[in-house]
């Protein structure tokens, strides 16, 4: 029985540097296999997390899989929410909106650069970044503990929670 | 179904990056009185790079090699090439198939399977070989073992005491290295002596029919040399070994015997060259239909002994190409000629990548060709999803084999297109997992 995990992103296919980094923990950190399908629903931004389109595309990847289970997790970055009321307001929305569906929330506190590169990146050099990233192979040393909090906190994560409920690690 | 062959399905194992076991079904489970193929003639296996489809191909072409060729492992490039080929974990090469023979009105159906493995020489033999047979495959028909051969000696034979001794002596130390029914054709002369009375009388006419199976079979693997498959040929149709009722069913059309022959062979026997210029017409007319101002294809034949060295030649009016110099595209279709006119006219063909420089539309029409018009059975591996479109139609025509050698046939889902589900990731045990961010920072940006 095979698993899809449909990861929706706040980003574009144009500018996907988050998946980039998911990629590579998903590569570094747990069992590969033919059972275990990825699909993506690109939001382009947060603000449109429960538009029609997105959605649909959800509906549609989880009837096209019809061979085991799928889970659908939203990957969402915190921004400013501990001073900036508008960014806090639309995380709890996404929060909440997730709860009700069932499913799953994967936050990057602040932006995923700054939990996996430590810093904020100007969006010129995120792809750059991104690729250097993978190059160095840099995820062999960064700390699992900042990728399993389940606080929010300056370069924390719990993607590392949210995937172990569903995959093994190597 | 007319006199012929049709392969029900086949399973490999131990060949290239196939460990295990896989099967290909080319017809439903059951044949009966109505077996009816016209909707199972063509499948086409798809799969992501490395997932094995070139080794299924290759274990139908050591199969055909193994029984149609005098010393094929007494060859040292053979076992260099079984050396390579085969499993490097497993050293044990299994092939099993079903296959119906259809005469008159009777089907039979034959189960053939040989296990090779590596000898205290380090060289692979002929550790298991076997063949059965029933009427039909109904639930209740059961297999009646014809022979069995294990690690060289002849255990179980289906005739009686007489010919048992005959046959044991012909084939003595020979069957590790030579499989049976080669070896009993080879030997036919001393092993069925006329006016002389066996048990079992089918016995022959069934070894008979297997071996004529393995002449409808033709396997195209674009890198390597097409072999020749004369031997058999000689054997069975140029030397009285009894049963010519028999070859006249089966080829009643002189083209039939030409399933093997090829327009791609260079050297051509002077007794034969009347039928290469014919098959070298129905290849321009068959290049015409994508290159319509091609006004012939002219041999050059030059006299060697009692042969001649052929080259073609494409005439275009005001100038000519040799065969060589023609488009990757033109060149394919010229090799893939015979595979197409063996398909066509009863044959069971196997072609590799068969996409590979072929415009999308003509492979399209092919297909459809061989699926409308064709009296064989044509199995392919290629890359190029169009195809799918038009193969849906039929059944067990689709097959996906992962990377983990599991072979998903497609089977309809409402709406959904293969197509779709396949580059979506949507087949079972091929979930694509790939995206273009992958590739960021591996060319070193």
């Amino acid at each position: 029985m095979g698993i899809q995990m449909i990861l929706c992103l706040e980003t574009n296919k144009r500018a996907n540097t988050d998946y980039i980094y998911i990629k590579e923990v998903l590569e570094y950190l747990y069992q590969q296999n033919n059972q275990i399908k990825i699909s993506i629903v690109y939001m382009n931004t947060k603000s449109k997390y429960q538009c029609k389109n997105v959605l649909r595309e959800i509906e549609r990847k989880t009837r096209d899989y019809v061979h085991g289970e799928t889970k659908v997790i939203y990957c969402i970055d915190t921004d400013n929410y501990e001073k900036n009321a508008k960014h806090a307001a639309e995380f709890s929305e996404i929060q909440q909106f997730c709860e009700r569906n069932g499913y799953d929330l994967i936050w990057f506190c602040h932006d995923v650069e700054e939990v996996f590169l430590g810093k904020k990146i100007p969006d010129s050099s995120k792809v750059q970044e991104a690729g250097a990233f993978r190059r160095k192979n840099r995820i062999a040393k960064l700390s699992l503990n900042e990728l399993s909090r389940n606080t929010m906190g300056a370069c924390h994560s719990n993607i590392l929670n949210v995937l172990d409920k569903y995959l093994i690690r190597k | 179904m007319a006199d012929g062959f049709y392969l029900l399905n086949f399973t490999v194992s131990g060949v290239k990056c196939i460990k295990e076991e896989v099967r290909l079904d080319f017809y439903k489970k059951t044949v009966d009185k109505n077996f009816d193929p016209e909707k199972y003639r063509v499948k086409a296996v798809y799969g992501e790079n490395g997932s094995g489809k070139s080794a299924l191909i290759t274990a139908v072409k050591i199969f055909q090699d193994l029984v149609m060729s005098t010393n094929y492992l007494m060859e040292l490039q053979t076992q260099g090439f079984l050396d390579e080929i085969i499993n490097k974990e497993t050293h044990m090469f299994r092939f099993a198939c079903e296959f119906l023979a259809g005469l008159d009105t009777e089907q039979t159906v034959f189960q053939y399977s040989f296990c090779l493995g590596k000898n205290k020489n380090d060289l692979y033999e002929i550790q298991h070989e076997m063949l059965k047979v029933k009427n039909g495959n109904y639930a209740n028909n059961k297999y009646r073992t014809l022979f069995e051969c294990k690690e060289g000696e002849l255990i179980y034979i289906s005739c009686n005491d007489q010919a048992k001794e005959v046959i044991e002596k012909a084939t003595m130390n020979l069957l590790s290295m030579h499989p049976f029914i080669h070896s009993y054709i080879i030997n036919v002369e001393k092993i069925v002596v006329p006016g002389e009375d066996f048990s079992d009388q089918d016995f022959f006419f069934y070894i008979l029919l297997s071996c004529l199976m393995l002449l409808f079979i033709r396997v195209y693997i674009p890198t390597e040399d097409q072999h020749e498959l004369y031997f058999l040929q000689r054997q069975l149709k140029e030397e009285d070994i009894g049963y010519k009722e028999l070859m006249d069913k089966f080829f009643a059309h002189e083209d039939r015997w030409s399933v093997y022959s090829s327009v791609n062979q260079k050297y051509v026997s002077k007794t034969k060259y009347e039928e290469y210029k014919t098959k070298v017409d129905h290849l321009a007319q068959f290049i015409k239909i994508f290159k319509p101002n091609l006004v012939s294809i002219d041999i050059d034949a030059k006299e060697n002994g009692d042969q001649y060295v052929c080259d073609l030649n494409l005439n275009y009016g005001g100038y000519v190409i040799n065969k060589e110099f023609e488009s990757t595209g033109i060149k394919k279709l010229i090799r893939l000629f015979d595979c197409f006119a063996s398909a066509s006219l009863g044959g069971i063909v196997f072609v590799d990548e068969m996409d590979a420089n072929l415009n999308d539309v003509y492979l399209c029409r092919l297909v459809e060709y061989f699926m409308y018009y064709g009296k064989g059975q044509l199995c392919f591996t290629t890359h190029n999803l169009d195809p799918m479109s038009v193969l849906k139609e039929n059944r067990n025509s689709i097959d996906f084999l992962s990377s983990d050698n599991h072979l998903v046939p497609w089977t309809s889902r409402g709406n959904a297109s293969p197509e779709n589900c396949y580059k979506n990731g949507m087949i079972e045990d091929s979930p694509f997992n790939i995206d273009a961010t992958d590739f960021v920072g591996i060319f070193g940006e």
